[in-house]
C-alpha cells in the first residue's frame, strides 16, 4: 500500500542529495563527489520555500529558487536542477582546465532571474519614516568551474535580447564561483534562448591582472537533458 | 448481588454492542484483580468473602450505567464501524483498481505499469543475452521486422531492483545507435525526420523494468539477419544483438 502511494507520488526521495544521485543513475552518468549544493539552512530572508541558499567565502548568504546540485571531477562535471517543474534538467558540463561557465537554466530556456541576496539595515519607509529595510538584490544566476586559485574578482557580460548585463560573483568552497548579471526589465518575448546568448567572462587577481578572459555562447556545447516532472 | 447480575446491571446503560460487552469484560477482570488483592492481602479469607468485598468494592452498579451510559454513546461507536468498513472497502477497491486499471492513474501521476502494445516474437537468438550498464540490465527481448514499414522492431528492456528508478528516456536516445546486417548505422531520432534514423518510443514497463521499442530501417534482407544495438553512455557501453527470422504484420 505505502509503496503504491509512493509510486503514485513519484518516488520522492528524502534529500536533494539522493534525488541528485538517482538522476545521475536513470541518465547513465557516473557519479562524484558533490561539490555544490544551496541546501543550506539559515534564518532564511528567503522569498519561497522552495529557495536554497549557499554562502559564500566572504559570508554572504546567496538564494536560488529552486535546488541545485553538481558534483565534478577532472574532466566534467554533472549540474542538475531538481524541481519537480518545467526548468529541472540535469546537464554534463565538460571541463578542459580553465574557467567554464554553467548557467543555472536548461539551454533551450531563458536567463531568468533565479538568484538573490539580502542587504539590511536602517533606512526609511518611502513615506520617509525611519524604518528596518530589508534589500532583495536579483541577478541570474551561473556556476563557474575551473576558475584560477588567484581568482579575486569576476567580471562577467552577457547580451540578452541585444541588451547588455553585467555582474560579478562570489567565491564558494571547492574552487567554484556564483556569478550572477543584474537583472533589466526586461519583457520575455525580448530576451533570446540561453543557447543563443554570447557571453565574456574576465578573471582578476588581487592585484586586479587579468588571469583568464573566455567568451562564446553559453551552453554551447549542446543539449540538455530535462528530467520530467 | 451476585457478580453476573452486578455486571449485566452495570453495562446495561451501552446500547452500542461491541462497546458493552468490551467494558464488561474490563470490569470482571477488575474484579478479579480485586479478589486477587484481597487474597493476597488477606491469605485467610474464604474466596466467596473476597468476591463478595471486590464486588461491594467496585460501587453502586446503577450509578455505575449511568456514568457509563453517558460516556458510551452508541452512535460513536456505530460510526467507527462505518469507517473501518469504508476505510477497507476503499483499500479494496483501490487495490482492485491498482491491479486491473492501472493505466487510468496517469492523469493523477505515473501509473506504476503499463501493458497496452502489441507483443511481438522473441529473438531466435541473442549474442550476448545481457549487458549491464550502471544499475540497469539490458537484454533485446523481442526482435521482429515489420514487412508494411520494411523496419527490424527490436524491443529492449532496461530493468533494475531499483523499482523508484527507472532509466530516462533520453538518456536511452542520445546514446543509442543501431546497426542493420549490412552495417548501416543509424542514431536514433524521437520524431521523424528526413534523415534515414531509428525511432525509439516506450513501449511498456512494469516495476522493476522498462521495454522500449527500437525501430530501425531494414534495407536488403536475407532471411537470417543479426541485428544489434548498440548504447554508448557517459557511464558505459554495450552492444547486444538479435537474431531476426520473424516477419509480421504491426497491428
Amino acid at each position: 500500500m505505502l509503496t503504491l502511494i509512493w509510486g503514485l507520488a513519484g518516488y520522492p526521495l528524502p534529500t536533494a542529495e539522493l534525488e541528485f544521485r538517482r538522476l545521475e543513475r536513470t541518465h547513465l552518468l557516473p557519479q562524484s563527489e558533490i561539490v555544490f549544493s544551496n541546501g543550506a539552512r539559515s534564518e532564511g530572508r528567503r522569498v519561497s520555500k522552495s529557495d536554497g541558499s549557499v554562502f559564500a567565502l566572504d559570508g554572504t548568504e546567496l538564494y536560488l529558487r529552486g535546488r541545485f546540485v553538481a558534483d565534478a571531477r577532472e574532466e566534467w562535471a554533472v549540474l542538475a536542477c531538481l524541481d519537480r517543474s518545467y526548468n529541472s534538467f540535469i546537464r554534463e558540463v565538460p571541463l578542459d582546465g580553465g574557467p567554464v561557465l554553467a548557467p543555472l537554466v536548461p539551454h533551450n530556456w531563458y536567463l531568468d532571474t533565479n538568484g538573490y541576496w539580502v542587504t539590511e539595515g536602517p533606512g526609511e519607509t518611502p513615506e520617509g519614516e525611519p524604518a528596518y529595510v530589508y534589500e532583495y538584490h536579483n541577478f541570474s544566476a551561473f556556476l563557474l568551474f575551473g576558475a584560477p586559485e588567484e581568482t579575486v574578482r569576476a567580471e562577467l557580460t552577457v547580451r540578452d535580447g541585444g541588451v547588455e548585463r553585467t555582474g560579478g560573483g562570489w567565491a564558494l568552497e571547492n574552487g567554484l564561483w556564483l556569478l550572477g548579471v543584474e537583472d533589466e526589465e526586461t519583457r520575455v518575448r525580448d530576451r533570446d534562448r540561453v543557447s543563443e546568448i554570447p557571453y565574456t567572462l574576465r578573471l582578476y587577481d588581487a592585484a586586479d591582472t587579468l588571469l583568464a578572459e573566455r567568451s562564446g555562447r553559453l551552453w554551447e556545447d549542446g543539449d540538455t537533458s530535462s528530467v520530467s516532472g | 448481588m451476585d457478580r453476573t447480575s452486578w455486571l449485566d446491571t452495570a453495562v446495561d446503560g451501552i446500547r452500542f454492542g461491541p462497546d458493552r460487552k468490551a467494558v464488561r469484560a474490563e470490569l470482571e477482570g477488575h474484579i478479579e484483580d480485586k479478589t486477587a488483592d484481597l487474597q493476597r492481602i488477606f491469605p485467610d479469607i474464604p474466596e466467596g468473602e473476597a468476591r463478595e468485598r471486590a464486588l461491594a468494592g467496585m460501587g453502586d452498579p446503577e450509578e455505575l450505567k449511568i456514568s457509563l451510559a453517558k460516556i458510551h454513546k452508541p452512535w460513536l461507536g456505530y460510526l467507527w464501524r462505518v469507517s473501518q468498513v469504508l476505510a477497507a472497502g476503499a483499500l479494496g477497491v483501490f487495490l482492485f483498481l491498482c491491479v486491473f486499471k492501472n493505466d487510468y492513474y496517469q492523469s493523477a501521476g505515473f501509473p506504476l505499469w503499463m501493458d497496452w502494445t502489441a507483443h511481438f516474437a522473441t529473438p531466435a537468438e541473442v549474442s550476448p543475452e545481457k549487458a549491464r550498464v550502471g544499475d540497469f540490465t539490458f537484454e533485446i527481448v523481442e526482435a521482429v521486422w515489420l514487412e508494411d514499414r520494411d523496419e527490424y522492431l527490436l524491443t529492449l528492456r532496461a530493468s533494475s531492483p531499483r523499482f523508484w528508478e527507472q532509466l530516462n528516456d533520453q538518456a536511452l536516445y542520445d546514446g543509442l545507435t543501431g546497426v542493420t546486417p549490412d552495417g548501416a548505422r543509424c542514431s536514433m531520432q524521437r520524431l521523424a525526420s528526413e534523415q534515414p534514423a531509428g525511432t525509439v518510443h516506450l513501449a511498456r514497463w512494469g516495476l522493476f523494468h522498462r521495454e522500449f521499442g527500437v525501430y530501425i530501417p531494414a534495407g536488403e534482407r536475407t532471411g537470417e539477419d543479426w541485428v544489434t544495438l548498440e548504447l554508448d553512455a557517459p557511464q558505459g557501453s554495450f552492444a547486444l544483438s538479435a537474431l531476426v527470422t520473424e516477419e509480421v504484420a504491426e497491428p
